[in-house]
Parts: structure tokens; C-alpha cells; sequence
């Protein structure tokens, strides 16, 4: 081969593997540091300046504002209990008592970040209690009594659990996982 | 035949050899080269030099995974110049203040227990700030404002106000749009 073909395809392979490798890797969830609970994870680099230069790529595309450590901690969750996605055309049911915090917020958004409608979320003050203190959040498309968020109409959804002001967002990795809510599947249509 | 296999192995070698280069060079230079971060966003809405407030929307568009039931106002900041003084009023349920670096990066972040009569006052600066001020001898004992050495010469200082019920987001989105931010030497 001529040299001066070879040097031309040695710049497009680089091109097109350093294009779409960085693509894959800066778009969607930090590939590194992150923290699991059960299905919920969490990035606690993300709320201060030790942040991964990839958790940084991130950030800088998505153009999110990141919770810091000195407000709370957030929480995502794509899968329950069971590790199955979370799809709108089951019902799900989020239960227990939660971590220490003044406040908490269960939120639903679709996969790419957005709320639909006017009840996105519920906050830990406009939600009923069991008389143990624990909680149960039912999910579903359908109207449903109690403490009821409505999901998407359709595809995937994230859970996003909030908790402002805890005690543990130093130190995520010191919540007791018994205290995080489980998500459990209901029926699905 | 051989040699020809032999420089396409050379030729992809090199081609992946450079490409993880390239890979790690744009990782590292994404915040200069990412055109929708949340500076560019909301410090295009300000005009250079000034620092004024933008509330930011809950529509769910502006910022992605935003709380719908938090209030966000947000101003941007370039303390080249002289260090920026915000005074941020607190609501009833929860607030807090955060500033971020250009590239969306949290470089401090506080929440409403800083607050004295319901305000959190913080003062962002430049080491050198910092000190002048201290030799300036202003550093009142009773004064209680916040002082915030930052890294970083530009960002945004983000208030997030939390509505408790859907029917006190009004009165967050008031009380989080009521953040000042202003130049500290006036």
C-alpha cells in the first residue's frame, strides 16, 4: 500500500474509534464511582470537586447541576427489586421506612431526564404513613388510591429518590440498606 | 500477499493506538468543547461582566433530572474583578446554595442551617481576595456571611427551594428568585 493511504486510514480508524468511544462513554450514567443500594444508585463524587474526569464529561454534556454533598443525596434507580427494568406497563410499588433526611423526594422521569405532567413526584410532607412510619408509593398508569404517582405513557422510567439535608450524604456508603424504600413489581398489562 | 496484511495490522494498530489518545484528549477537553453545559446555558441569558438572576424553569426541559418540587434560581458569577457577595433568603420547608464551577461541577455547596434570620449570605473570592480582605481587617466576628474560597475564577451559584405540598411551588419559586447576587466592593 502507498504510505500516504496508509497514514490517511491510520487517522480514520483514530477518528472514528476516539469519536465513538468518547460518544458511548459521555453519554448516560458516570462509568466509574458509583455507589449501589439495592437497585438505587448513587454517584457521591458528583457532589463535590473530586469529580472523575469522565463523571466531569458528563456533567458538562448534560448540562445537569449536580446535588452537592452539602444539600443531599440523589438516588436513581432503571431496575427493581428483582433487577428487572422499571417499564410503564407494570404497576410497581415503592415501600419502607427511609433514610434520615428533613426531607425526601420520590420522583419519575423518563429516560431522558424529563417530567411528564403536572405530578412528576412526591415529597416526603404531602406523603400517608403507615402507622410504623414507613411508606408505600404505588406506581401505575391507572388511578390508584393512597400514594399514587402516575408513570409515562410509555417505554423505560427512572426512579429518582432524593434526600435533602441527610445526615449521611458524606458518607452515602453508610446507609443501612434496610432503611432504603424496596421496589417491588406488581401486575403487569 | 504478507505484506500487505502486514501494514493494514500496522495501520489498524496505530489507528487504535491514536484513537484511545483521542479518546482520552476529548474526555479531558469536554469542558471546553461541550457547547450546552450549564454555564453556557444560563450565563448566556446575562450579560457579560454582571451578575443577574435567571430563574430557572420546572418545566423539566431546562435542566435534566431537575426536582419538580424544588425551585431553582441560578446567577453566574466572574469574580476576576472583586468577589461576589449573594444573599439568598431560605424558604419554610428547605433551601440550599451551590456553586458550580464552568463545567457544571460542584465546587461548595451549603444548606438553609447557615442561614442567619432566614438568610444564607456567602461570599464568593479569590484567595488573594480573601486575604485582602483579611488584612483589610473586615472580617467582622459577628458578620454572618459565608466566606467561599473558589478554585474558580467563573461559574453559577445555583438556590434550590423545596415546595413541601405542589401548592407552596409558587411561593419556593418566589423566594428562590429572590437571590442577589452583586458585586462585593460596592
Amino acid at each position: 500500500m502507498p504510505a500516504i493511504l496508509c497514514i490517511l486510514a491510520t487517522f480514520a480508524i483514530a477518528a472514528l474509534v476516539g469519536v465513538t468511544t468518547v460518544d458511548w462513554a459521555t453519554s448516560g450514567r458516570p462509568p466509574l464511582g458509583a455507589l449501589s443500594i439495592g437497585p438505587w444508585v448513587t454517584w457521591p463524587a458528583l457532589g463535590g470537586r473530586d469529580v472523575d474526569p469522565y463523571a466531569r464529561a458528563i456533567t458538562v454534556r448534560s448540562g445537569a447541576l449536580p446535588l452537592g454533598t452539602g444539600e443531599g443525596i440523589e438516588f436513581l434507580a432503571s431496575r427493581d427489586d428483582a433487577g428487572q427494568p422499571l417499564h410503564v406497563s407494570c404497576n410497581y410499588t415503592v415501600s419502607g421506612s427511609m433514610p434520615a433526611a428533613r426531607a425526601w423526594t420520590l420522583t419519575v422521569y423518563d429516560p431522558s431526564g424529563g417530567t411528564q405532567g403536572e405530578r412528576a413526584g412526591l415529597t416526603s410532607a404531602e406523603v400517608l404513613r403507615r402507622p410504623d412510619g414507613a411508606v408505600d408509593i404505588t406506581l401505575s398508569r391507572r388511578a390508584l388510591p393512597g400514594n399514587w404517582l402516575p408513570l409515562p405513557p410509555s417505554g423505560r422510567f427512572i426512579l429518582a429518590l432524593r434526600l435533602y439535608d441527610s445526615p449521611q450524604s458524606a458518607d452515602p456508603a453508610a446507609i443501612e440498606p434496610a432503611t432504603m424504600p424496596r421496589i417491588v413489581r406488581g401486575d403487569c398489562s | 500477499m504478507t505484506r500487505v496484511a502486514g501494514s493494514l495490522a500496522i495501520v489498524l494498530a496505530a489507528g487504535l493506538v491514536l484513537g484511545g489518545i483521542t479518546h482520552l484528549a476529548m474526555v479531558l477537553a469536554m469542558p471546553m468543547l461541550a457547547g450546552n453545559t450549564a454555564f453556557h446555558r444560563h450565563a448566556a441569558a446575562l450579560s457579560p461582566g454582571e451578575t443577574r438572576l435567571l430563574v430557572a424553569q420546572q418545566d423539566g426541559t431546562d435542566v435534566p433530572f431537575a426536582d419538580p418540587a424544588v425551585a431553582m434560581a441560578v446567577c453566574a458569577f466572574d469574580i476576576t474583578e472583586g468577589p461576589l457577595r449573594v444573599e439568598a433568603p431560605m424558604p419554610e420547608g428547605f433551601g440550599s446554595l451551590s456553586v458550580h464551577g464552568r463545567d457544571g461541577t460542584v465546587l461548595y455547596s451549603v444548606t438553609d442551617r447557615t442561614a442567619v434570620n432566614g438568610v444564607v449570605t456567602l461570599v464568593v473570592m479569590t484567595r488573594q481576595q480573601h486575604d485582602e480582605a483579611l488584612a483589610a481587617g473586615r472580617s467582622d466576628e459577628a458578620s454572618p456571611e459565608l466566606r467561599f474560597v473558589s478554585p474558580r475564577l467563573q461559574g453559577l451559584v445555583v438556590v434550590r427551594a423545596l415546595a413541601p405540598y405542589p401548592s407552596s411551588l409558587p411561593e419556593a419559586r418566589e423566594r428562590a428568585a429572590a437571590m442577589e447576587c452583586m458585586s462585593a466592593n460596592d
